[in-house]
């Protein structure tokens, strides 16, 4: 992974003095809240419900066990305890007071972590695909072009006071995990004629406005990524709307001027620009590429008798063999997911103690790298199936061996009123309720993949609108309701869920679920997923079983 | 209002009489292009298109002293971008003054986009230090700041940029 060199650390040491002296002329009034807003919130410090919140960037989620263990510290040292990971595969602090902030910075300074551009108007944490550099459908490790974006971002003078915020992301592989099609650019590694370049894709997005993502460049040679994308930022940054923060990001410009509009002036702006200066030498990229290198991995047999004995002896092991890891590139290694969705648990949330069992795993099973997932999971990229049985049995002891990656129970949720202070209602709570009404092992398997997304609010943090199911947090009166979506989806058959119909109170959406998931059990074709299922069912019968029942 | 401007021993504050003996400037939306002498002071709205707007005088853009860009509010960033591309695509030297919500926090931002004098309200020490508060860079600047590939690249090809 990537190592900071001596400027890269000043850099970050740099930004600590500055925020220091901002934080300090807050505190001493100096600064009005309004001018010291756009400051901190560039730092990742929101002032949330109850008290600030500090999100630490974990760029494109990858972790040393170095930095986990650090994370550990910070949460036991400055917050209660626990952390709560992100869809951007960040980490948030919760309960930081604004006095420790600058040490809490110093801290991470010492494992080359930062807060850098975790929120505000600017360039926010570049995320990927949580299996890079492990995967098998991969053309190349998508994290060196993630770290050049998070390079050039960093304090870019023109584009750190945009309409609105903005979010990339990368894949290189043929499955999206990474979700680009609902970022404000999503690229995509492709290789054509023997060239590798990026498909570029603009103006994807949730929040109260959904959009995916529409192609504005088909294939771009991988050595013009950042004139391009400055090219896009310019266009944006002058003709973005700021008359109305709903209308500000880039999905409204592109879509109230055309793609083809839209286009035309990237392009042209591409044409035009200064990009012998704006792109990088090949000697950087490949100075960046280096840190991304495979490691030693040893030359094994894709057959484990230690593994094969343990499956056949321990079921519980079998069950999270099956649900929690996925095949990995090299012969005899594996990617083994940790499920931070254990029935009754917050969605994302981890303990100090847990972070430490996490973080030991890493340096002894997976040459210290660990991910975090914008499913807000953690993965072990590169364990060997003869360690499997092992890694499980220490994360069994730790309460981290939740066998249910991709099932029913792996919910994102926003933080939502619990932490919130623009959520309209609860998020975890839901999440709670859902998980353990479909707690029992068999019923999760029989239903298969499915993806359950809940946002508190409009804002759609948590990522309702791709869910197969999405949730919608709505205030009616002051009580908790909540809409339900059929039908979204983050990957590569990329769509945007249909609202079912009025909103139910929480027991009657947990309800209602129930018998939306008991008709497609009853009605599926043989081992069809539900995604599949209600494209060819349609919405007209969920909806009537989503509201049989329920009190008109 | 106080202002500072980049000389070239850095980041000075200039004289009260300067400041009155400047011109008034003239919006770039009402400059008759027929006559000799084109105004030594233009300003240019935040919202206008720079590249159409001073296309008709990019022969004669060295007659111009100064163009003011606006900031409306600090956290209105369209300005930075018509200096950038002031500077790069119009390669215009003269002075690009800041106006507006001119705040300290912002100042870097402005100086590295290719801003050369500062109109603000407050005092002018915080400026000085936040405009030096980094000393290395991941962009190339509009203000000729080098990025920090050209330092980790000390060889021919990292010069031959360096020069460019």
């Amino acid at each position: 992974m990537y190592r900071y060199d001596e400027f890269d650390g000043l850099i970050v040491r740099e930004r600590i003095a500055d925020f220091r002296s901002q934080i300090d002329r807050r505190l001493s009034g100096e600064l009005s809240e309004d001018e010291f807003k756009p400051l901190r919130l560039m730092n990742g410090l929101y002032l949330q419900l109850h008290a600030y919140m500090l999100r630490v960037a974990i760029p494109y989620g990858t972790l040393s066990s170095k930095q986990l263990h650090k994370l550990a510290h910070v949460a036991r040292t400055y917050d209660k305890g626990y952390g709560h990971l992100t869809t951007r595969q960040n980490i948030q602090f919760n309960w930081p007071a604004l006095t420790d902030v600058a040490a809490i910075l110093d801290d991470l300074a010492e494992v080359e972590m930062h807060a850098i551009q975790t929120s505000g108007n600017c360039i926010r944490n570049v995320t990927s695909d949580q299996y890079a550099g492990a995967a098998r459908d991969e053309i190349e490790d998508p994290r060196v072009w993630c770290e050049v974006i998070r390079q050039w971002s960093t304090f870019h003078p023109e584009f750190s006071f945009l309409p609105r915020k903005f979010k990339i992301a990368v894949t290189a592989a043929k499955e999206d995990r990474a979700a680009i099609a609902v970022h404000d650019i999503g690229l995509r590694l492709i290789e054509r004629e023997g060239l590798v370049g990026f498909q570029v894709l603009v103006g994807g997005g949730m929040g109260r406005t959904p959009y995916l993502g529409q192609e504005v460049r088909d294939f771009l040679p991988k050595e013009e990524l950042l004139a391009y994308l400055e090219a896009i930022l310019r266009v944006y940054n002058q003709f973005g709307r700021r008359d109305n923060k709903y209308k500000a990001r880039i999905k409204i410009l592109v879509n109230e001027i055309g793609v083809d509009t839209f286009r035309q002036k990237v392009e042209r702006e591409y044409e035009d620009g200064d990009r012998e200066t704006v792109n990088l030498p090949t000697e950087e990229v490949e100075r960046i590429r280096a840190y991304f290198a495979s490691p030693d991995f040893e030359a094994l047999n894709d057959q484990s008798s230690e593994l094969s004995n343990a499956l056949a002896t321990n079921t519980q092991f079998a069950a999270w063999v099956r649900n929690n890891t996925v095949a990995h590139k090299m012969p005899g290694y594996v990617i083994a997911n940790i499920s931070l969705k254990a029935p009754g648990e917050a969605p994302g949330d981890i303990t100090d103690t847990q972070m430490e069992v996490a973080a030991d795993l890493a340096s002894h099973y997976s040459f210290d790298e660990i991910r975090v997932t914008h499913e807000q999971n953690l993965c072990l990229p590169h364990v060997k199936k003869d360690d499997l049985f092992a890694v499980w049995q220490v994360l069994h002891e730790a309460g981290l061996a939740a066998d249910n990656i991709g099932l029913v129970s792996d919910i994102i949720a926003c933080p939502g009123l619990d932490y919130c202070a623009l959520a309209n209602t609860r998020s975890i709570p839901i999440a709670q309720q859902i998980a353990q009404r479909f707690s029992d092992p068999r019923r999760a398997a029989a239903i298969g993949e499915l993806k359950i997304k809940i946002s508190g609010c409009i804002n759609a943090c948590g990522h309702h609108h791709v869910g197969h199911v999405g949730i919608l947090g709505v205030d009616k009166k002051g009580e908790e309701f909540y809409q339900i979506l059929l039908g979204g989806s983050a990957a590569n058959d990329a769509s945007l869920g249909s609202i079912t119909g009025r909103a139910l109170s929480s027991d009657e959406t947990v309800d209602a679920i129930e018998r939306l998931l008991e008709f497609y059990l009853a009605e599926r074709q043989s081992d069809e997923p539900f995604l599949s299922f209600y494209r060819r069912v349609g919405a007209a019968p969920l909806k009537e079983v989503i509201y049989a029942s329920v009190e008109a | 209002m106080p202002v500072l401007k980049r000389e070239l021993n850095g980041w000075q504050l200039i004289s009260e009489e300067t400041i009155a003996d400047e011109p008034a400037s003239v919006s770039v939306s009402s400059i008759d292009l027929s006559t000799d002498k084109l105004p030594a002071r233009i300003s240019v709205p935040n919202d206008v298109d720079v590249l159409e707007a001073l296309e008709p005088l990019r022969e004669r853009l060295g007659e111009i002293h100064q163009i003011v860009l606006t900031f409306p509010a600090f956290t209105d960033g369209r300005a930075y971008s018509q200096a950038f591309l002031l500077r790069q695509r119009f390669g215009f030297t003269g002075d690009i003054r800041a106006s507006g919500n001119v705040l300290r926090d912002q100042a870097l931002f402005m100086a590295r986009s290719g801003f050369s004098s500062l109109e603000f309200e407050k005092a002018p020490e915080g400026f000085v230090s936040s405009l030096a508060a980094y000393s290395a860079y991941y962009q190339r600047g509009a203000d000729g700041t080098l990025p920090v590939w050209t330092d980790r690249h000390s060889d021919a090809l990292g010069s031959k940029r360096r020069a460019a």
